[in-house]
């Protein structure tokens, strides 16, 4: 039941930080950073979310995305 | 047999788990929250929920620095979503507080298999909190590391049900999944959340004076807007600030965009010495690290030094433990540095684990060099581990680090390994998946060698033996297990499994005595190295061969024992084993007249059968236990069709044995006669006598059909052998059952005295066996004769009692309807659209007949109509389901 989500953060994230997230795509939006992916779980989901937080990143929004036909 | 230890205490609990954190000599007092956690009154549940670094730890380390003596403290880790080391924690904290007495209650508590769905022990827990002489504090800090049902079940029920003046106090970075608008609603909530910890202006200039860094106050302002009063983001920026101009510093951070974490750790990380940059990176593979293991990863002697030197000048390490033996790196410079590390060097990272694996290693600890093996992506080790300690590890119950190494092996040229594949056939039949196993043994053997080594040859002995278990298939079992009882084999685990697998197929094939001989042995060679899996399967066989013997209160002894007492991290639930001790155990329920225990247990045995797959005998078992607890409890349609799917499986399989069969006929046999359905308890009876020939039970369904008829003479020359024991039965509960027929016999040939002796000998074995259920579902008019001997059995008449008031429970006198075969057959069509002329017809009788025996039908079934007739009869189990 994968489907892909899109991660607002508050700032500008670095190069550094940017390496956590391999196989997502991130986007600069200042004054936000959008990380996009693709997430297979709800467990998942929730890593991701971790993983930002202990990154120290604030989360602005969580939207999923639906594929356009 | 020997006596059994006490019930073993909790599980190990680090000291660092329970220790109150010591506050820094830096560390900024917050009066005005203190104020606000000491207003909490001890009705509330105390909820400090924020983001990681908020300082929600350090606050409530300097609240208990107050009241010392009575803060019990946990700091939670993933490791307590294990239900037992949650509770072993709790009471460790508990028991560890200054005023709890030395003699407490709390102090000997053992913690039972699940805990908290034990209600008797979480009652017992809150009784002894309850008992205390001083008001305690329990605080659980990171309780967002909680995510199993079970424990956080246990918080709740801690929540809910806690004691009057014991105050629960939780810390986490995301709120608990308890009712907390309920609580708040009802004025039972105290919380301090992000926004009243963030610090305040004044605070945040108190933090850089004592850090002595000198910033002005406007500076100090623009620092507290831009980390919107974060503590960790405050306290990171006077590091990056030392030594640097805080005017270039604040400016800097404000002109930037970037996230303010992200921006502070690049700063601290820049300002590092390169040397120290690279040991806090290469210690980052390990979240919480020794100062030798520490040393190993960095390839520096010197490692512990530069970590307490970070310690004191820095604060992005920490230490605890006895003698601060532990560091761990600040966790959010800790992600940033690993993910750096993974995206610049990821051979480092491969190396750095490899490094962590042979050090876990070195020091006997092969679950964790297996999980950091497998991230070197290293074949070679991970292999090398398994061939020394699989079986250990399988034999403690550590079953799922020996299946994920195995898994990740699969496609990484090991899949040849005829060893490594057997050991994965092992563990499969472990966890009950035996069409896996199957499958896994035909790989293996497709690689068997010409000339296999004997430890491969009693590795194999030991997978067939336990898939014949699986399969019930008698023969199999003994064939396979006789050579390793008598051939010693190399491997300690191989030969305590092999010698409990031979009890287990002699217990079966009812060779008690023999079965017992080898699993005592074998059952104490695994208490003493140590093997808690084994010694939980050595219980499991022994209760089986109580079940054989008859002796059923010892049989539910056992498997409870069994269960109860595993030790720390054995992973016995979700076995085999323990599906089996779920078994027995609702056996002896069933038997004890406990049909509401027998069901809630019998559902755990089922819920371990192969889902999809046809019943195998295993469930078969399960099937007629659930169908006669079911028809015990007034289920009667849903019970019967339980006991006829044990029946169709245990025929199906062709490899039942004649126990088990025995066991099905009698409970499905006496099902149908107390529903009078006599016709189905032909048909049973009629099953058991094709597949087990002169088994003592055939003899007592058929004294029992004979009786039914009033051939009393010829039911008691059927019944007689069965009692003076020259014709055994293979179940040994059945024994009594033949009591109640000849004591019925006596009854209606007016043999006074052997009907009276009858029922004495089987209130005896009523007794002795701890089973009620047969005489409390014994037909009326021996029931009648027990209630009118009551005050005459002696040291009896408490068994009598017992099962007078088993029989009242279960309701048999209220529910019973009584049809004769005649009405029987008129009510089997009355679901049909046939007139009573048309019925008449094809009975062959009389339209008057029909009508008599459908008001009989009517009054016996309480009821005004044909449909309602219809109606309730389908709901006693006297009509079967349409189709």
């Amino acid at each position: 039941m994968s489907s892909h989500y899109e991660f607002r953060v508050a700032g500008l994230v670095s190069q550094r930080s940017r390496g956590a997230f391999p196989d997502m795509v991130v986007v600069d939006a200042p004054p936000e950073t959008i990380i996009v992916g693709e997430v297979q779980d709800e467990s998942h989901l929730h890593g991701v979310l971790a993983l930002i937080q202990s990154l120290g990143l604030r989360v602005v929004s969580l939207q999923e995305i639906h594929h356009r036909p | 047999m020997g006596e059994w230890p006490p019930a073993r205490g909790r599980l190990g609990v680090p000291r660092v788990k329970t220790a109150v954190p010591r506050l820094s000599a830096r560390h900024i007092a917050r009066p005005r929250l203190l104020e606000a956690l000491d207003a909490a009154t001890p009705g509330q549940l105390v909820l400090v929920s924020a983001p990681a670094g908020y300082g929600k730890t350090l606050l409530l380390a300097e609240w208990a620095a107050h009241d010392p003596t009575r803060t019990a403290w946990v700091a939670l880790d993933e490791d307590d979503n294990d239900d037992r080391r949650f509770w072993s924690a709790v009471l460790t904290a508990l028991t560890s507080c200054p005023v709890v007495p030395e003699a407490h209650d709390l102090r000997g508590f053992p913690v039972p298999a699940r805990p908290s769905h034990d209600h008797e022990f979480v009652a017992g827990v809150l009784e002894a909190i309850e008992a205390m002489p001083a008001a305690l504090r329990l605080v659980l800090d990171d309780v967002h590391e909680l995510t199993a049902t079970d424990p956080l079940h246990g918080l709740g029920t801690l929540v809910r049900d806690h004691p009057r003046g014991f105050q629960v106090v939780l810390a986490g970075r995301s709120d608990p999944p308890l009712p907390l608008g309920r609580l708040r609603l009802d004025g039972r909530l105290c919380e301090v959340r992000a926004g009243e910890l963030r610090f305040s202006v004044a605070e945040a200039d108190a933090m850089f004076a004592v850090a002595e860094i000198p910033v002005r106050p406007d500076q100090v302002r623009e620092l507290v807007a831009q980390t919107e009063g974060w503590a960790a983001g405050l306290r990171l920026a006077s590091l990056s600030m030392r030594g640097a101009d805080p005017d270039v510093f604040v400016a800097d951070l404000v002109a930037n965009s970037r996230a303010v974490s992200d921006y502070l750790v690049s700063e601290i990380l820049d300002r590092l010495p390169r040397a120290d940059r690279e040991l806090l990176a290469a210690v980052s593979v390990c979240d919480r690290l020794s100062a030798s293991l520490a040393a190993a990863l960095s390839g520096r002697a010197d490692a512990g030094e530069v970590l307490d030197v970070l310690e004191h000048e820095t604060s992005l390490v920490i230490s605890s433990g006895e003698g601060r033996v532990y560091y761990r790196v600040h966790p959010l410079l800790r992600s940033h540095l690993l993910a750096d590390l993974r995206r610049r060097r990821p051979d480092l990272v491969t190396e750095l684990h490899r490094r962590a694996a042979a050090w876990f290693a070195d020091r006997d600890q092969p679950v964790a060099a297996l999980t950091h093996a497998r991230r070197a992506a290293d074949t070679t080790l991970v292999t090398a581990l398994l061939r020394r300690h699989a079986l250990p590890l399988i034999g403690n119950g550590r079953l799922r680090a020996v299946r994920e190494a195995l898994r990740w092996l699969v496609g990484r040229g090991h899949d040849d390994d005829v060893w490594l594949a057997m050991v994965g056939v092992l563990v499969d039949l472990q966890t009950g998946g035996v069409r896996a196993a199957r499958a896994h043994l035909d790989r293996a053997d497709h690689l068997w060698p010409a000339d296999p080594p004997p430890d491969l040859v009693a590795l194999r002995d030991r997978v067939v033996a336990g898939i014949a278990v699986s399969d019930g298939d008698l023969d199999a079992m003994m064939a396979a297990t006789e050579e390793i009882a008598t051939t010693g084999a190399a491997d300690p685990e191989l030969a305590v499994m092999g010698r409990l697998g031979r009890a287990l197929a002699l217990a079966t094939a009812g060779r008690a005595g023999e079965a017992l001989r080898i699993a005592q042995p074998a059952l104490d060679q695994a208490r003493e190295l140590g093997l808690g899996l084994l010694v939980a399967h050595g219980l499991a066989v022994l209760a089986v061969i109580a079940a054989g013997t008859g002796e059923y209160r010892r049989m539910t002894e056992l498997a409870e024992h069994a269960d109860r007492d595993v030790s720390p991290g054995t992973e016995w639930v979700a076995t085999s084993g323990a599906a089996t001790t779920a078994m027995l155990r609702s056996f002896g329920a069933l038997l004890r007249a406990d049909p509401g225990r027998c069901l809630e247990l019998v559902g755990k045995a089922l819920s371990f059968a192969d889902q999809g797959s046809p019943p195998d005998l295993m469930s078969a078992t399960c099937l007629a236990v659930r169908g006669a607890a079911r028809v015990d409890l007034g289920q009667r349609l849903d019970g019967l069709q339980d006991l006829r799917s044990a029946r169709g499986a245990a025929a199906a399989s062709g490899r039942a044995g004649p126990a088990l069969i025995a066991m099905v006929a009698l409970l499905e046999h006496r099902a149908a006669a107390l529903l009078g359905r006599h016709d189905l308890a032909r048909a049973v009876s009629g099953w058991a006598d094709g597949a087990l020939g002169d088994a003592g039970e055939v003899a007592l369904l058929r004294a029992w059909q004979l009786s039914e008829v009033g051939r009393y003479r010829s039911a008691h020359a059927e019944i007689a052998p069965l009692l003076d024991g020259s014709r055994p039965l293979l179940t040994p509960w059945a024994l009594i059952d033949a009591c109640v027929v000849e004591c019925r016999l006596a009854l209606h040939t007016l043999h006074t005295s052997r009907a009276r002796s009858s029922l004495s000998r089987a209130l005896e074995l009523t007794e002795s066996m701890d089973a009620r259920r047969p005489l409390a579902t014994a037909p009326p008019d021996v029931v009648d004769l027990l209630v009118r001997h009551l005050g005459s059995f002696g040291a009896l008449d408490a068994t009598a009692r017992r099962v007078l008031a088993a029989r009242h429970a279960l309701g048999i006198d209220h529910s019973t309807v009584a049809l004769t075969d005649r009405e029987r057959t008129v009510l089997n069509l009355l679901p049909s659209q046939r007139s009573f002329d048309e019925i008449a017809r094809d009975l062959t009788v009389s339209h008057s007949t029909v009508k008599t025996h459908v008001r009989a039908i009517y009054s016996k079934l309480d009821a005004g109509s044909r449909r309602e007739a219809v109606d309730i009869a389908r709901r006693h189990g006297l009509l079967l389901p349409e189709g």
